[in-house]
């Protein structure tokens, strides 16, 4: 796994380098880039690759690992846990949408939409980006 | 968040009331405090002239402040000891000096000096960063003139590293370099790393911690994970946000009058609490502007 | 007329003058009116011709300082791009190029009676501003006019062109007005031709002035650039310089330990920069061998006469040999002053001393240096008096003792930027140190033995005061951060 493409960072953004890495990880986990014994780059080669604090690679992982995404091997690197075998269930996986959907419904707030043309508009987008 | 931290007792540099005015210009540090834990790597940011050579400069005692402490590795940073000075390194702003010299000869006099000097890794960087190794310094261009200082300030593996703008003439992949030699620098050793720079990407990547100085005072020093997610922007009317801040319990950092009794607060709320939805992120270049 | 842009051009060079240090200048001008009075007060029967060739050189040196400003001005890129300024500044040189050499022509005329015609005054005068104006920017005329007469006069060429000159003496005669309305042409031309217009020629050019211009602007505040200058050449003929000193660097390095001594011949290098002693020394050395064989040679050349009274030019030679071995060590404290970035670096090195230590260290690193120089001299200018047997010749050496003391053992931490006056201001107190003992030996008649003893006294309780100062003032190094 190069570790240089592992995670692509985006700085002056508002959200915090390792915020970014555990969503990144967690999609890929989700629509099954990265699935279950896969190794993870280590905290001192996704941080010299991505010239990053590796503090901040290692908080990272610590939370994913918490969080039952990764696993710690003794000795080895990490992995992504057993229990990704396969895609997650949809009903985790649309969890994954709420930040960006909280989003979108911030702005349709602030533009005083009705909730119906909202929706409406996005029913349209994801008719438009399936076909 | 403070298991993140390195923990140990002794701080690697401290100043404690530090106050130092320059004849012609006035007060610059005014009763500024600030701590250094070993390893941690600390950006510190601040405008044009606000005095951040002047700080740094104070730290490593090569100016004697008007009132107040300087200790580095526990000592009075006017009267370090051999043993300690071979601990420090520093880049300063200007990566012109000793132009008479070429690198070489710069290498091997600085190597003179110090007790402990990583000659595979001097040799690695010049010839990954290309420098030619007999051509005076003043010969050589501005990126390579840094390029040069960071070797020779890295080669004898100090414990506390002092940059000043060390990037300020690298091309985007040369500060990238340089920042992957910092990194592993932080790895391999726990260096703790102070380094100014205008550069927020840079920071961003590197800095766990930043310090701001404004108005000759470190106005605030936090992790920048925190920052970016604590702090918010919030616009409202006097009232309003005074009585928002009581219910979160939110510390105002900065406020911003708008017009007719509105006014715009840049606060930090306590950990864990829910965020409103309709407070403005931030990302370091606002607080950058705001704070300093 | 739009005036403002001619006023810019031609009064840049008073606007942009050194505000900060005026006393250099000052100093300058007074010594200048006390030659000249005193010239007056020698020679009065001389007056007026003094007055005139007085002023001619007040104007001589006001067409150097504009011409300067004027070449300076004329920047590439603003010859390319600002509208109209080539041909401003061309037409203000032009002018006052003709205005200073009819003012000088003028003033030379009236006063001495007449005797040469108007005409070849003003040729001369105008070949002399427009040999000026090139020779400050291609130094290697100064040496064509140095060499030159000897080589012309020596290889006989003299006598091969005399029917030429026979012929142009006699056209001139015939036609004065023609050949000079011609003369001045082509000398207005050559004025003209100073200035470029952007493209490549003028940038190398530009590049050229540029750097000589900023060297003497840095030597005026005791930073010497060396001969590298003077382009191609003058780096060819530094390289043993050089190369002197890259051996010694090398040497001390590898005996590198970490006792004082050792640690403070290593920083030596760096604070001292270009007036190492090792520099010196060979300049000295350089200086003396030039001396030697310019003065074998005229010996050959000239005879039983100048054998048997070369004595008489023994002042001359004293006041040389003196400047040459006592005038560098006095710029020591000005390349503290210059190396206070290096010395940042140099503070935070394990092994160099701190506090009080190093106050000791750096000055008796320059006084070392100092004494070093003085005693040399002091010893050269001994054999010159008795080679001369002119014993008085030693008042030099007994004036330049407590100057060293003195000026040598300033607190380097309260240093300020040194100006023109920071390097004249030595080297006058020298002349007056000097000439005061001489006058007085003369005058009072006092023994050498009691000016010697003087001068020892004084330099000592100096001594012994300003390191006591020195040693209780803040860290010498970076220099110059308390000022």
């Amino acid at each position: 796994m190069d570790p240089t493409h592992f995670v692509h960072i985006n700085t002056g953004s508002p959200e915090p380098i390792y915020r970014q890495l555990i969503e990144q990880v967690k999609r890929r986990v989700a629509a099954g880039q990265l699935r279950a014994g896969d190794e993870i780059p280590s905290v001192r080669e996704l941080a010299q690759a991505l010239a990053v604090h590796p503090m901040t690679i290692s908080k990272a992982y610590s939370m994913l690992e918490m969080e039952g995404v990764l696993e710690r091997r003794r000795g080895l690197s990490m992995v992504v846990a057993a229990q990704h075998q396969k895609a997650q269930p949809t009903a985790d996986r649309v969890e994954l949408l709420r930040p960006t959907l909280e989003k979108a419904a911030a702005e349709s707030r602030q533009l005083e939409l009705p909730k119906a043309s909202a929706l409406q508009l996005f029913k349209t987008i994801l008719d438009e980006q399936a076909s | 968040m403070s298991t993140h931290f390195p923990h140990t007792e002794t701080p690697s540099a401290e100043l404690a009331g530090v106050s130092l005015s320059y004849a012609k210009h006035g007060p610059v540090l005014k009763s500024l405090d600030w701590q250094l834990l070993p390893g941690q790597v600390v950006g510190l940011l601040g405008r044009n002239g606000s005095g951040k050579t002047t700080l740094l400069e104070t730290l490593l005692g090569l100016r004697e402040p008007d009132a107040g402490t300087v200790r580095v590795f526990g000592q009075d940073a006017g009267r370090l000891d051999d043993a300690a000075r071979a601990r420090i390194g520093y880049v300063p702003q200007q990566s012109d000096l000793f132009e008479g010299f070429t690198p070489a000869q710069l290498l091997a006099y600085f190597k003179s000096f110090y007790p402990r000097w990583n000659e595979a890794k001097v040799e690695g960087l010049m010839s990954r960063w290309d420098i030619a190794r007999d051509k005076p310094i003043r010969k050589l261009s501005g990126g390579q003139q840094q390029r040069l200082s960071i070797i020779r300030a890295l080669a004898h593996e100090p414990d506390l590293l002092v940059l000043d703008e060390p990037v300020a003439s690298l091309d985007p992949v040369g500060r990238r370099d340089f920042l992957r030699e910092l990194v592993e620098q932080v790895l391999d050793r726990g260096t703790t790393v102070v380094f100014s720079t205008h550069i927020l990407s840079d920071l961003e990547r590197v800095a766990f911690n930043l310090a701001f100085l404004s108005e000759g005072r470190i106005a605030l020093q936090a992790p920048l994970d925190e920052l970016l997610e604590q702090v918010r922007a919030f616009t409202g009317t006097v009232t309003e946000l005074a009585s928002l801040f009581s219910r979160l319990g939110a510390q105002p950092l900065k406020r911003t009058p708008l017009e007719a009794g509105r006014e715009r607060v840049l606060a930090r709320l306590p950990a864990g609490v829910a965020v409103p939805l309709d407070a403005q992120a931030v990302n370091l270049e606002d607080l950058f502007a705001e704070l300093t | 007329m739009n005036t403002a842009a001619y006023n810019q051009l031609l009064l840049a060079f008073w606007r942009q003058r050194d505000r900060e240090s005026p006393w250099g200048r000052r100093a300058m001008f007074a010594l200048a009116v006390l030659g000249l009075a005193l010239s007056i007060y020698l020679v009065p029967q001389l007056t007026a011709p003094l007055l005139a060739v007085a002023a001619a050189l007040v104007l001589m040196s006001l067409w150097t300082a504009i011409i300067i400003s004027l070449m300076q001005q004329n920047h590439p890129h603003v010859a390319r791009c600002v509208p109209r300024h080539l041909r401003q500044t061309l037409e203000t040189a032009l002018v006052s190029w003709a205005t200073l050499s009819l003012a000088c022509a003028a003033l030379l005329w009236f006063f001495l009676q007449k005797m040469p015609s108007f005409e070849l005054l003003l040729l001369g005068a105008a070949a002399l501003l427009t040999f000026l104006g090139w020779a400050l920017r291609e130094w290697q005329l100064w040496l064509v006019i140095s060499i030159g007469p000897v080589l012309f006069f020596g290889t006989g060429l003299d006598r091969r062109l005399a029917p030429f000159v026979a012929a142009v003496r006699e056209l001139w005669l015939a036609q004065p007005l023609t050949l000079l309305g011609l003369s001045l042409l082509v000398l207005g031309w050559a004025v003209a031709s100073l200035f470029g217009k952007g493209d490549d020629a003028h940038r190398a050019s530009y590049t050229r002035f540029d750097r000589i211009r900023r060297a003497s602007e840095d030597s005026m505040r005791g930073k010497y650039a060396g001969a590298g200058a003077f382009g191609e050449a003058g780096k060819w003929l530094s390289r043993p310089f050089e190369l002197a000193l890259s051996g010694w660097q090398r040497y001390a390095v590898s005996r590198a330990e970490p006792t004082l001594p050792s640690v403070m011949r290593r920083a030596e290098i760096v604070l001292h920069g270009r007036q190492h002693w090792l520099y010196q020394s060979l300049g000295i050395v350089l200086g003396l061998v030039i001396a030697a064989l310019s003065f074998m040679l005229a010996f050959a050349l000239a005879g039983q006469g100048l054998q048997e009274n070369w004595t008489k030019g023994a002042y001359g030679m004293a006041i040389g040999m003196a400047s040459m071995g006592f005038n560098p060590a006095f710029g020591l404290p000005n390349m503290l002053w210059h190396s206070r970035r290096e010395q940042a670096l140099l503070r935070l090195l394990p092994g160099m001393p701190q506090g009080v230590a190093l106050n000791r260290a750096v000055a008796w690193t320059q006084l070392r240096h100092a004494l070093c120089a003085w005693a040399l001299t002091t010893a050269g200018l001994g054999l010159l008096a008795w080679a001369a047997g002119e014993a008085a010749l030693m008042c030099m050496g007994f004036g330049a003792l407590p100057l060293c003391a003195g000026w040598l053992l300033r607190p380097p931490s309260r240093m300020k930027a040194p100006t023109a006056w920071a390097t004249i201001a030595p080297v006058m107190a020298f002349i007056f140190g000097g000439w005061g003992m001489y006058a007085l030996h003369l005058m009072l008649h006092l023994p050498l033995l009691v000016l010697a003893s003087l001068s020892l006294v004084t330099s000592v309780a100096l001594g012994a005061w300003r390191w006591r100062a020195l040693v209780a003032a803040p860290a010498a190094l970076p220099a110059g951060r308390l000022a």
